[in-house]
């Protein structure tokens, strides 16, 4: 398969087993570990010269096994997750890094480590609050997991590899960034779904393939003419996981998705770890202070109020979703569609602030609730009439 | 100009055929298992009727759920689109739009007949007409009969669930306790308005409101949206062909976009949106 290169790889990639390249590397010696959400520090992985791999679901496997465990009231995705680990799909792996993200996932967690067991597993709590009280506890569960991984691999992490190993990632987040400019381009000149899949593929190979790969995926595309016309409407796509074909979908509907602000997207790659101060404290401001998603609660600093002074709602949404804003204006989106998956709750309490945030930026905004599996009829029907509006 | 609208619905497939803007002719019809049969056959009894061939049609707009089934059609169209437009004629003052189809609804908000807003209800059958069916079956009383009954009754019991089944249990156990047939269906359309009410709040009601779509034809039920509203909702005179009459004037302006009318329906170049 490493004879494919670029876009071919990364279908065939998926197409196929998306983690045959993982398993090749454990065959050779190499640890590997499985990681939940975008809150892992996977600097720390790369500089113990761990592999890791995003853990996620599959669409196209009817969730049966999951089911006698975790109620239907669990979003659909993280249901499916958990489905393929009792289908024993993880089992290679020498490890399993879970987060905090959400209270289902706290939940999964510990019927993961009992019914789909892997030599080391470990749990990182993330704080929900984003204040110097939570730092200096982030921090500690930052040297908690360093100690642990390090006991369990035997080896010891530097402040040079870590070093190295956040050159290595901020470089794999430059590089998806760069293949994300190409969505400016209108046309763009990157399709969202192959953007998706793009992403999919890397978090699915060591950090360094990664970035060759990325590499081989600019060149082309740079190479290449746009493949959509002109006159497409560009949307601006936000949810949660969405490593599901509902990009595709809109596309197939006749829009461009040429920004997004979900997990297998944006937040992954949006910001850089701070190269300029010590590697622990600038993942803790990476994977924390800085992570967009709304599992995380900032508040304006209260401290820098002036007496009498007050925050209003506006001054709340703009803290926490200016960057919508901006998204929408630096790649033009003229309409916006949100993607929830049912059940979300972190999502959910948060979807009517951004819906009112974005309309009031002047983007019309879609509205979708669903399940990781998307029905294709009802939401075609939905999307295109959404679409026409926009032509109106 | 000769242009047609032809809409597949879960329930009902409904057809228009307009000549310079007014409605020449039209036809409803069962939908079925077949689509494609419905649609040739539901167009050939309005082309009949108004004595036309389909090759003498300029352009024919294709919308519902069946929409993809209409070989014929040289554009699909959107249900809410076509609604909008269509209300957007029949009511230039209208605002909101509810439609109560015959397995979804939906709430759409429109200024001069065209969408600024929407929202549809999820896949099961709460909110439609299916559930106002199912309701009258279960009761054995016509649609008629039903209507008269809940808009007589004195008093109501409201309905809590807005599952169909969990609803059709419900009303079981609400006969099982000797309730009167009227004070309950009373309740049921109650239900039944809020339940829409609810769904279009995210879109802000606002007026004028018109009602559409098969389930629109529920006397209860308009009075039941009156009620909670606190004023009166418009109502076009053939609910269920606001959707084709939607589609016969988007293609009106397919072919004035196009510029050109009269002659053969071929117009692959006609530019879309």
């Amino acid at each position: 398969m490493q004879d494919l290169k670029g876009l071919k790889r990364v279908e065939t990639m998926l197409r196929t087993d998306r983690l045959a390249r993982m398993k090749e590397l454990k065959k050779e010696g190499r640890t590997v570990m499985g990681y939940m959400c975008c809150f892992v520090p996977l600097e720390m992985l790369t500089a113990l010269d761990i592999a890791p791999f995003r853990l996620i679901g599959d669409c196209e496997e009817v969730t049966t096994e999951a089911d006698k465990y975790l109620e239907t009231i669990m979003c659909s995705f993280l249901r499916s997750a958990f489905d393929l680990a009792m289908k024993k799909t993880f089992d290679f792996a020498d490890g399993v890094i879970f987060t905090h993200s959400c209270d289902s996932v706290v939940k999964t967690w510990e019927y993961w480590r009992y019914f789909a067991p892997n030599q080391f597993e470990w749990y990182i709590n993330v704080p929900h609050i984003v204040k110097a009280s939570s730092e200096r506890f982030f921090t500690k569960e930052l040297l908690r997991l360093q100690k642990a991984l390090e006991a369990y691999t035997h080896k010891e992490m530097t402040n040079e590899s870590l070093r190295k190993a956040i050159r290595l990632h901020n470089r794999n987040r430059q590089l998806m960034r760069n293949l994300n400019e190409f969505r400016k381009e209108n046309p763009p000149r990157v399709s969202g779904a192959e953007m998706r899949k793009t992403l999919l593929a890397c978090m699915s190979l060591p950090v360094e393939e990664a970035n060759s790969l990325l590499e081989e995926v600019i060149a082309e595309v740079k190479a290449r003419v746009p493949l959509a016309p002109p006159d497409r409407h560009r949307i601006l796509l936000y949810g949660p996981e969405m490593d599901n074909d509902f990009v595709d979908l809109v596309e197939e509907c006749g829009a461009s998705v040429v920004i997004d602000d979900v997990c297998i997207g944006t937040r992954y790659y949006a910001k850089d770890v701070d190269w300029g101060i010590e590697p622990l404290d600038a993942l803790n401001r990476r994977y924390l202070e800085q992570m967009v998603c709304p599992r995380v609660y900032r508040r304006p600093d209260e401290n820098k109020l002036a007496p009498g002074e007050t925050y209003e709602r506006q001054d709340d949404l703009d803290l926490r979703l200016s960057y919508l804003r901006d998204y929408a204006e630096d790649w033009k989106a003229d309409g916006a569609i949100m993607y929830l998956l049912r059940y979300c709750d972190s999502h959910e309490f948060d979807a009517p602030d951004v819906r009112d945030y974005l309309q009031e930026a002047k983007v019309p905004v879609l509205f979708l609730e669903g399940d990781y599996m998307v029905t294709k009829e009802q939401n075609k029907t939905r999307i295109q009439a959404f679409l026409e509006m926009l032509d109106a | 100009m000769l242009t047609g609208g032809i809409d597949i619905g879960s329930t009902m497939t409904k057809a228009v055929v307009m000549r310079d803007g007014e409605i020449a002719g039209s036809e409803i019809t069962v939908t079925g298992a077949e689509h494609r049969r419905t649609a040739h056959l539901v167009m050939a009894a309005v082309l009949e009727r108004v004595g036309l061939k389909l090759d003498d049609l300029d352009f024919i707009v294709g919308t519902g759920y069946g929409r993809l089934n209409i070989p014929f059609a040289d554009r699909q169209i959107t249900e809410i689109t076509c609604h909008a437009r269509g209300i957007g004629s029949l009511f230039p003052q209208a605002q909101t739009v509810i439609e109560i189809g015959g397995q979804d609804c939906k709430c759409i908000r429109v200024r001069d007949g065209k969408v600024t807003d929407f929202a549809m209800n999820e896949k099961c059958a709460a909110g439609t007409g299916r559930f106002l069916q199912i309701a009258a079956d279960m009761m054995e009383l016509t649609l008629d009969k039903m209507n008269e009954l809940a808009l007589n009754a004195r008093e109501m019991v409201p309905i809590s669930n807005y599952c169909a089944i969990f609803a059709q249990q419900e009303i079981i156990s609400d006969l099982s306790l000797d309730i009167p047939a009227d004070v309950i269906l009373a309740g049921l359309f109650d239900s039944f308005a809020r339940r829409l009410l609810k769904m279009a709040a995210s879109l802000k009601v606002v007026r004028e409101v018109v009602l559409t779509g098969g389930g629109s034809k529920h006397r209860a039920l308009r009075a039941a949206v009156e009620n909670i509203l606190g004023y009166p909702v418009r109502l076009p005179a053939e609910p269920l062909l606001t959707g084709a009459y939607g589609a016969a004037l988007l293609a009106a302006e397919q072919v004035q976009r196009a510029g050109r009318a009269g002659g053969t329906r071929k117009f692959a170049e006609v530019s879309v949106g």
